[in-house]
């Protein structure tokens, strides 16, 4: 009997954790990146980035009323992955929270095009590998902090009044 | 009690499923095959009987499904080995294995193909929205502007600039007035890697995307001043020889070039002046018309140029050859709707607007302002005797004396007929009256065409002067530099009156 309940458990903890792989993932991708970045002699903090990449699905400037009366809150950044039980981020997606569970996709940052030229100094200099480049920046891409840039960034743009 | 070997093999999945994210993709799935295969031993030597071929299934599915064709081989073999020896190898177990095998394997390609098509066709979808947005990012600014100079900078802003399309250097080539030259106009990019990394991040800290930028104004300025003196010193003629330049013009298409062809001038002075190995050129054109070229290099991430980049110029490329066109056309007309059509100077109309203006900067800064009216002596009688051909002459190079003495920060003006006055702001009474002399000395001395006969035996000029006191109208300040110059002609002619403190003194 014991033999059954462990092994119930045992599989029980092997699905939790195909279950939460993203949830791993994000954990480790965070403490690795931390690490190697320090043995760079950097923090995560000190890499600058901008969103410049970021492509709109929507025409900027823009006048829909859904999107232009939308208050920031509605806006949420979903991470993008590749697969579930072998995740590895592929980019961001901005989407506006219309309510009774619609979503409208705003706007999408792929990971290729998130370029840091702090780590393509490092790239260059031969310091890093592609490998690790993407993982940082996945790392900086998934933090709660750049997601929320991000989306400012969103706002920002949806409510630049630049050509008007 | 949990028997030992859970607890281990308990250790083992919990660990196992976090290190994984630690390792390669490839070390990834390899940890994860080898927890579950942990797994399914611990839980095996429980004897769960049939239930152990559906783990042992289990296991089969994930490893085809992570390691493709010989994942599913390798995983099929050891798993029916183990049943083997366990007890005998039948048919169900074996089927349930080449089953959960199949499985994985088409799960695993179905995967690919998905994920292989799906890239595909999002990357081509963000390639092109991206450059849809840039070109309409560009459109919007280029309408804000006539000015050739913010022209070029938007354009060769929106090919380099991370937030565009991102090349590292990009060079432009103006066609010159005659067609028959291209001459180096402007450049932007950076002439080592160092500098480039600098520069974008310094941009990426200002957090700003290509709209922003353009729309700062202030920041529209060339900055890579060495590129620029560079650029500028080349002049390439179109109709010597069949160099990039001219094909890529004549072929109306952008060419790549990889490896440099040394005899070719163009690309030769390319690769010594601007350590150039591999670049592209775009050809701008306006209705058939050669307007100029934009050279694009990735100096600084090396990174090979292709076609379909290169490509996503040739819609700012045309955009901009209608706005460089468009733009030169409004400076010309500008310039024609303030100067005088036979002598090239000013006309009356910027000549009223600027001593308007002059007036005005002078009361405000209490800074001196001079005016001269000048008028050419027996001018009827120069053009009843000489033709009005030859007077039309005589008026071009009286007006050009007085713009080869009237220069830097004044402006010399043709007020009408033989009438020219000159607007000196900031010179001091002697200077003013030193100018005014020279001219009227120049002219003196000027062998004008049948200069002989005038009553004097020369070509003369009468100059009156006026200087701006604070407080006085623009029309009192023209009529007392022509009561001067009238005094001048009652007084002999040929000579220079100064009409100062209401007197008048030659």
């Amino acid at each position: 009997m014991n033999s059954m309940i462990a092994s119930g458990c045992l599989l029980g903890l092997f699905l939790i954790g195909l279950f939460f792989s993203k949830a791993g993932y994000k954990l480790i991708l965070n403490l690795s990146s931390s690490k190697k970045m320090l043995r760079l002699g950097y923090k995560l903090e000190d890499v600058k980035f901008s969103f410049d990449r970021m492509v709109y699905t929507v025409s900027l400037p823009t006048n829909q009323p859904d999107i232009m009366q939308a208050k920031k809150e509605q806006f949420l950044a979903a991470e993008e992955f590749g697969s579930m039980i072998y995740p590895q981020l592929s980019g961001i997606r901005v989407l506006l929270n219309a309510g009774h569970g619609n979503t409208q996709l705003i706007a999408y940052l792929p990971i290729e095009q998130f370029r840091l030229p702090l780590l393509d100094q490092l790239l260059l200099d031969g310091k890093i590998k592609a490998e690790l480049y993407r993982q940082i920046c996945a790392c900086i891409l998934i933090l709660p902090s750049t997601k929320n840039e991000m989306i400012g960034e969103v706002y920002k743009q949806i409510h630049n009044k630049r050509f008007s | 009690m949990i028997p030992l070997e859970f607890a281990i093999t308990f250790l083992i999945v919990l660990a196992g499923s976090l290190v994984r994210f630690y390792l390669s993709p490839f070390w990834n799935r390899l940890l994860l095959c080898l927890v579950l295969f942990a797994m399914v031993e611990a839980i095996s030597q429980s004897g769960f009987g049939e239930l152990e071929v559906i783990l042992y299934g289990l296991f089969v599915l994930l490893v085809s499904y992570s390691f493709s064709m010989y994942g599913a081989l390798a995983s099929v073999i050891l798993m029916a080995a183990l049943t083997y020896v366990k007890g005998g190898l039948g048919v169900y177990p074996m089927a349930v294995l080449v089953f959960a095998g199949v499985s994985g394997l088409l799960f695993h390609q179905q995967k690919q193909r998905k994920l292989a098509s799906d890239g595909v066709w999002l990357m081509q979808l963000y390639k092109q929205s991206r450059h849809l947005s840039i070109l309409k990012e560009i459109s919007i600014a280029i309408q804000s502007t006539m000015e050739v100079g913010k022209l070029l900078h938007i354009i060769l802003t929106a090919i380099t600039a991370g937030y565009g399309l991102g090349f590292n250097r990009a060079l432009l080539f103006l066609v010159d007035d005659k067609g028959s030259n291209l001459q180096g106009a402007v450049g932007i990019g950076s002439m080592t890697k160092e500098q480039g990394i600098s520069t974008w991040n310094n941009v990426v800290s200002r957090r700003m995307n290509l709209g922003d930028f353009i729309a700062l104004m202030e920041d529209a300025q060339f900055r890579d001043i060495d590129l620029i003196k560079l650029l500028r010193d080349i002049e390439i003629p179109l109709n010597s020889g069949n160099h990039i330049f001219h094909q890529a013009l004549t072929e109306k298409k952008p060419i790549i070039v990889r490896e440099l062809d040394w005899s070719d001038t163009v690309q030769r002075q390319l690769a010594e002046t601007f350590q150039m190995t591999s670049f592209a050129i775009v050809p701008m054109l306006n209705q058939g018309n050669m307007v100029g070229v934009i050279v694009v290099d990735n100096n600084v991430n090396h990174q090979p140029l292709e076609m379909e980049e290169i490509d996503s110029i040739v819609p700012l490329a045309a955009q901009a050859s209608v706005a460089i066109e468009n733009s030169r056309l409004y400076e010309r007309s500008q310039r024609m709707s303030i100067t005088d059509g036979l002598t090239g100077l000013y006309n009356q109309r910027f000549y009223q607007d600027k001593l308007q203006e002059l007036a005005q900067q002078s009361e405000r800064n209490d800074s001196p302002l001079s005016l001269m009216i000048a008028d050419i002596d027996f001018f009827k009688h120069y053009n009843d005797t000489n033709g009005h051909l030859e007077g039309n002459n005589t008026l071009i190079g009286v007006a050009k004396i007085i713009a080869n003495t009237v220069s830097g920060p004044h402006f010399p003006c043709r007020f009408g007929g033989e009438e020219f006055v000159a607007l000196l702001p900031g010179a001091t009474q002697e200077a003013t009256l030193a100018i005014a002399e020279k001219i009227r000395s120049a002219v003196e001395q000027h062998p004008f065409h049948n200069r002989e006969a005038q009553p004097s035996g020369k070509l003369t000029i009468c100059i009156g002067v006026a200087f701006y006191r604070a407080g006085m109208s623009v029309q009192q300040l023209q009529d007392l530099a022509d009561s001067a110059l009238y005094e001048a002609k009652r007084n002999g002619k040929n000579r220079v009156i100064v009409h100062e403190e209401g007197a008048i003194r030659p």
